[in-house]
């Protein structure tokens, strides 16, 4: 085999050497591919073995934290009454044959309690924070935020540290609430909701970048997964200059219909960002603000199309008779959608909607007709947005 | 004559190694490009729960559509998967584009549906719509079933389109598995992206001989007939490492029929889906960008790796082949279409890059194949083909196209991990050896078939027959 092996090499470096250029780049491409392909290969194999094992040992950390988590939060009295001394022996002697010297077993713990706490509420919750404060796990969050430049690696550990309560963390959190990186900022204004359940909020005052749909949903999360968290008046941030934190709070207002905001709602009626007008029309017709109708019906002409069904819309949850007239001659409207919701929200009006409707049918042209009918018929639009 | 000898043979040397190289650069910085993009993408999302989007009463609302032809078998089941789909606000609009079966009966007989007086919105130009039902019973309140006259796959989206109620559309083959969160996870760039996301996109994976038990995979495994294993290798390559690329760079072209979330508002200023293709997701994809390019708005096209929909993947040459040529056609119908982006840069890396891309290494590829392989031949006739170097350089491609396929492997071992068997993953790697030589010439033979097909003036979709999922394994 060796001689094979040597005649087989010398053939090779002889047909390199006496081939063309062409060729010559064409061997060390394909020598380089195969290379490559034994390198994945082998790495696709290790990787096969090194998740497996990493997973039985995450397993079997998990089961053995599991267990003792659920002796102590179902025996409180044992672990979490007495001095803050002695609830910190009784945890640190019930992890004990847990080595937390390790940074993986912390990792794993970190995540184990992460999980733990999505499923407790109440005392329970509050606990389980306590023992993580008490085994430290915070320790290498806080140092990963001052050491690390990985978004990933800050961004995650202020995840944790705002989940976990942990106060110490204040100082890093309102140190990023306006990092320029989305993923740190992000995180970082949710921890504060975290770690401040009587002013979750204070943070708007200052907060100058950008608020996207998905880390405004993190931060009604924050809000509303915290029992502890004092509800603010968003009216408070509906003018200031970031249109971010505008659009946030016309949203949070029209969740927690605080009807105290219908005068800065007023206000936001002429908002030069069509979106900003949008999120105001519909917390308008949530909060069923029918202060506001003198002004829609002054804007209307002048918006396009997806803000005019937005402002019929919310004719329709008002019921306002001063839109009556409105809504009848807008029936007639050349664009179908915006004719259709005119009918839709007349159909609304207790009393005379729906008689209306009904008396002009008989009298109604073929496009008509089939508005009226979609409007009459109660079993379409069920869902309600 | 020997100088022309001399000549031809550079030529087609020099012709194979450049072209070669050209690819498998392309190849190589798409790749890199898609490892990049993979590793922020799990990261960002290592510790998102999904459900947060559920719960959430600012989510977006979504509008599923689904047309149906002739899907009497599995229908009501079908229906009842999607009915299960996480996700808070949703409605599923069912368009039966005038099957011949009993698509609609099984669908009014199950559902307890009841024609109701339903005013369409004619924004896009369709067959007529016979009826539309809703449901008598509240479990079924997110339910809408349109019935149409017979128009093609385009034309039952673009009735659903006018019919939907929500801003943002889903649209999906009814006989697809979807997975559980799909809704929330291709919803989740339109709310985290600064820039208007147009449309989203994720990962179509093979379901032949995984198991199924009430309509969702409980478990993955490698399809054990080697027509849909070759396959499940090309998607490998093509979702993970060549459409990662494209998204990260936002020059993507396609996202795939069988799911996409698009921006309704957009969708309808486009005209809708064209029906006058057999390629009509590329190709409204290529129109809403240019759209988007053409009044100047930014935007991003996204795609989403993790595994949100599976399918079953033909598992005999005919229907493959029907199905890469119709893919073939499509290609050529859509490229020809917008040819006016092609190295416009008024349409910047749409007209470029992603288009010029498409053409030369999607559309092209398998004709110049075809071309090296005769010039291949003709040269062996007349005894002017260097054989050592011919075969030196077809190893050359060989070892790279194995390389690429293992690469591919190795990232889906980095991310998802969906073949849990060790047996899964060390046939996965034969696959690769064996794909180029065996596979491969077959898909050229239906691309080059498919552009035969375009120049005689062929338009239909081909009878695509499906076994179905199968009894679940035990």
């Amino acid at each position: 085999m060796q001689e094979i092996a040597k005649e087989l090499l010398a053939f090779l470096i002889h047909y390199f050497q006496t081939s063309d250029l062409i060729v010559q780049v064409a061997i060390i491409i394909a020598i380089t591919c195969a290379f490559l392909t034994f390198v994945a290969y082998c790495t696709v194999f290790y990787l096969r073995i090194y998740y497996a094992r990493i997973d039985a040992k995450r397993k079997n950390l998990k089961n053995a934290v599991e267990e003792l988590l659920a002796i102590m939060i179902a025996d409180e009295a044992s672990f979490f009454e007495g001095s803050e001394e002695s609830i910190r022996k009784n945890i640190s002697a019930h992890f004990k044959d847990i080595n937390l010297g390790n940074r993986f077993n912390r990792d794993t713990l970190r995540g184990e309690f992460v999980l733990l706490l999505d499923q407790l509420g109440g005392s329970s919750a509050t606990n389980l924070k306590k023992v993580y404060y008490v085994l430290e796990l915070h320790k290498d969050l806080l140092r990963d935020i001052h050491r690390k430049r990985d978004w990933k690696i800050v961004s995650s550990a202020l995840h944790d540290l705002g989940l976990m309560g942990i106060q110490s963390a204040k100082k890093e959190v309102n140190a990023r609430i306006n990092d320029e990186n989305a993923f740190i900022r992000q995180e970082a204004i949710v921890a504060y909701v975290h770690l401040n359940p009587e002013h979750p909020f204070d943070f708007l005052d200052n907060f100058n970048q950008e608020l996207t749909e998905w880390q405004q949903l993190n931060l009604f999360l924050a809000l509303s997964q915290n029992p502890f968290a004092t509800v603010p008046e968003f009216k408070r941030w509906l003018l200031v200059e970031n249109e971010y934190v505008v659009d946030f709070c016309l949203k949070m207002v029209s969740f927690y219909n605080q009807l105290e905001s219908v005068p800065e709602l007023l206000h936001l009626v002429a908002h030069a960002n069509p979106e900003i007008r949008a999120d105001n029309y519909y917390a308008i017709q949530k909060l069923q603000a029918d202060d506001a109708v003198p002004a829609l019906l002054q804007v209307y002409e002048l918006e396009p199309i997806p803000l005019k069904l937005d402002i019929l819309k919310a004719f329709g949850e008002i019921r306002a008779e001063e839109t009556r007239d409105f809504l009848i001659a807008r029936m007639h409207d050349p664009d179908f959608s915006l004719a259709l919701q005119c009918a839709v929200s007349i159909s609304k009006f207790p009393g005379w909607g729906q008689q209306y409707l009904e008396e002009l049918l008989p009298y109604a042209g073929e496009r008509m007709r089939k508005i009226i009918l979609h409007a009459l018929d109660k079993r379409i639009d069920v869902l309600v947005v | 004559m020997y100088w022309l000898y001399e000549i031809i043979n550079e030529l087609y040397q020099n012709g194979i190694l450049y072209l070669a190289i050209i690819i498998m650069s392309s190849y190589v910085i798409l790749g890199i490009y898609s490892s990049f993009e993979m590793n922020t993408y799990l990261k960002k999302n290592s510790y998102v729960d999904y459900r947060w989007i559920m719960v959430s009463p600012t989510a977006p609302p979504v509008s599923l559509i689904a047309p149906a032809y002739n899907e009497e078998a599995t229908i009501v089941e079908n229906v009842r998967s999607l009915m299960s789909l996480h996700y808070g606000l949703f409605e599923i609009i069912i368009v039966n584009d005038g099957s011949k079966d009993q698509t609609l009966q099984r669908l009014i007989d199950s559902c307890n549906l009841e024609q109701v007086n339903f005013a369409v919105n004619e924004q896009l130009e369709t067959k007529p719509i016979r009826a539309v039902y809703k449901s008598t019973n509240p479990a079924f309140a997110k339910l809408t079933v349109v019935d149409k006259v017979n128009g093609g796959k385009a034309d039952a989206l673009n009735a659903g389109i006018n019919v939907s109620s929500f801003k943002l559309i889903t649209c999906i083959d009814v006989d697809c598995i979807m997975e559980k969160n799909a809704l929330l996870v291709l919803v989740k760039p339109y709310l985290e992206e600064s820039e208007r996301v147009i449309a989203t996109g994720g990962v179509i994976r093979i379901a032949n001989s995984c198991e199924v038990e009430d309509g969702q995979i409980t478990k993955v495994h490698l399809p054990e007939a080697w027509l849909p294993r070759y396959q499940v290798m090309e998607y490998l390559r093509a979702f993970l490492m060549g459409r990662m690329a494209w998204s990260k760079l936002n020059g993507l072209l396609l996202i795939s029929g069988a799911l996409g979330m698009f921006d309704k508002e957009i969708v309808i200023k486009c005209g809708g889906y064209n029906h006058q293709t057999v390629g009509e997701d590329m190709e409204l994809v290529v129109r809403m960008r240019r759209y988007m390019h053409e009044i100047d708005l930014p935007y991003k096209v996204k795609y989403i790796p993790d595994p949100l929909c599976w399918t079953e993947a033909p598992s005999t040459n005919k229907i493959l082949g029907r199905q890469r040529n119709r893919w073939t056609r499509g290609t050529a119908e859509t490229l020809w279409l917008h040819r006016k982006l092609f190295l416009n840069p008024k349409y910047g890396l749409l007209g470029i890059l992603s288009m010029p891309y498409w053409f030369l290494f999607e559309w092209m590829a398998p004709i110049v194949e075809m071309l090296g392989l005769l010039a291949t031949i003709l040269m062996g006739f007349l005894g002017l083909l260097n054989i050592p170097s011919t075969i030196t350089l077809l190893v050359m491609v060989y070892l790279f196209a194995v390389l690429m396929s293992t690469i591919g492997i190795l990232f889906e071992e980095l991310s998802y991990r969906q073949y849990t068997s060790r047996l899964d993953v060390l046939r996965l790697l034969m696959v690769a050896l064996f794909e180029p030589i065996v596979y491969h010439p077959r898909v050229v033979y239906w691309a080059i078939r498919g552009n035969i097909d375009i120049l005689r003036g062929k338009k239909s979709w081909g009878e695509m027959t499906r076994a179905g999922f199968g009894p679940t394994k035990k």
